[in-house]
């Protein structure tokens, strides 16, 4: 998804990212290395987050699904993604357009 | 003797010979008997008898050539079907192919559940702890900045 090359897109449009997946720290870490996000990348070890978000084992595969929720200041859910299999997540380019407008400066 | 008896005798022996030759045109036009008569002579049989054919009437002369068994190209196997790659992708949406015919209620990890949480609903709130040893806690950034949470896949 390569969302660390537009994170400056989504920090200009005043908007955090934040990674999750259904592992340990120590795997956060290694893929913060690996990637060099500049994002946070949060572990989830037992998935109790992706259980909340319903993108747990939707693919029967113990882990989560590919998905991308924003949220918006209000804490609500603004948009939301979910991938149909392990390849299908949408591009940074798409979440940058449904991130809710800007309120203006 | 008189005349009728050698007459008679005559016509008898012509007879004979009639039916006699008869009995062997008969016998030499249809197939060899499988028991061979005795009286048949061995010359007849040889002169009679087509010569016998080779055990392969097939037209490829490799027969006779080569020692050992040399396998007759006609019967080689052909060649293999040309099957589809193995490497095709999976069916998609995995959970299809798990979906019950009659819905199991409460069943667990349904195989076609809802696909996340609805736009509109609020968020659920949760701290996890991060790569950056910080813990993150979402409801944190409410009334600050919009958040972008994507879940990969993770390793298990």
């Amino acid at each position: 998804m390569d969302l660390q090359s537009h994170y400056p897109d989504f920090q200009d449009r005043n908007a955090e990212i934040l990674a999750l997946a259904v592992h340990e720290v120590a795997s956060a870490q290694r893929v913060a290395q690996v990637t060099g996000a500049a994002f946070p990348v949060l572990a989830d070890p037992d998935h109790a987050v992706a259980d909340a978000y319903g993108v747990y084992n939707l693919l029967g595969d113990g882990v989560a699904t590919p998905a991308v929720f924003i949220v918006d200041t209000s804490g609500r859910i603004h948009w939301s993604y979910v991938g149909q299999n392990a390849a299908d997540r949408p591009s940074a380019q798409t979440i940058l357009e449904n991130l809710p407008p800007s309120p203006a400066r | 003797m008189n005349r009728t008896s050698i007459v008679l005798l005559a016509a008898i022996l012509a007879v004979l010979v009639i039916v006699v030759g008869l009995l062997f045109a008969i016998t030499r036009l249809a197939a060899p008997p499988p028991a061979p008569s005795p009286q048949v002579p061995t010359a007849d049989l040889a002169s009679a008898t087509p010569t016998r054919p080779p055990e392969v009437p097939s037209p490829q002369s490799g027969r006779g050539k080569d020692t050992g068994d040399v396998t007759p190209t006609h019967l080689l196997p052909i060649s293999p079907v040309q099957q589809p790659p193995d490497d095709a992708p999976p069916a998609p949406a995995g959970g299809q192919g798990f979906q019950p015919i009659s819905p199991i209620p409460g069943g667990e990890e349904a195989p076609q559940p809802e696909t996340g949480r609805a736009v509109g609903e609020e968020a659920p709130d949760f701290t996890l702890e991060g790569a950056q040893g910080v813990p993150v806690t979402l409801s944190d950034h409410r009334g600050q900045s919009d958040v972008v949470l994507v879940f990969y896949r993770g390793q298990t």
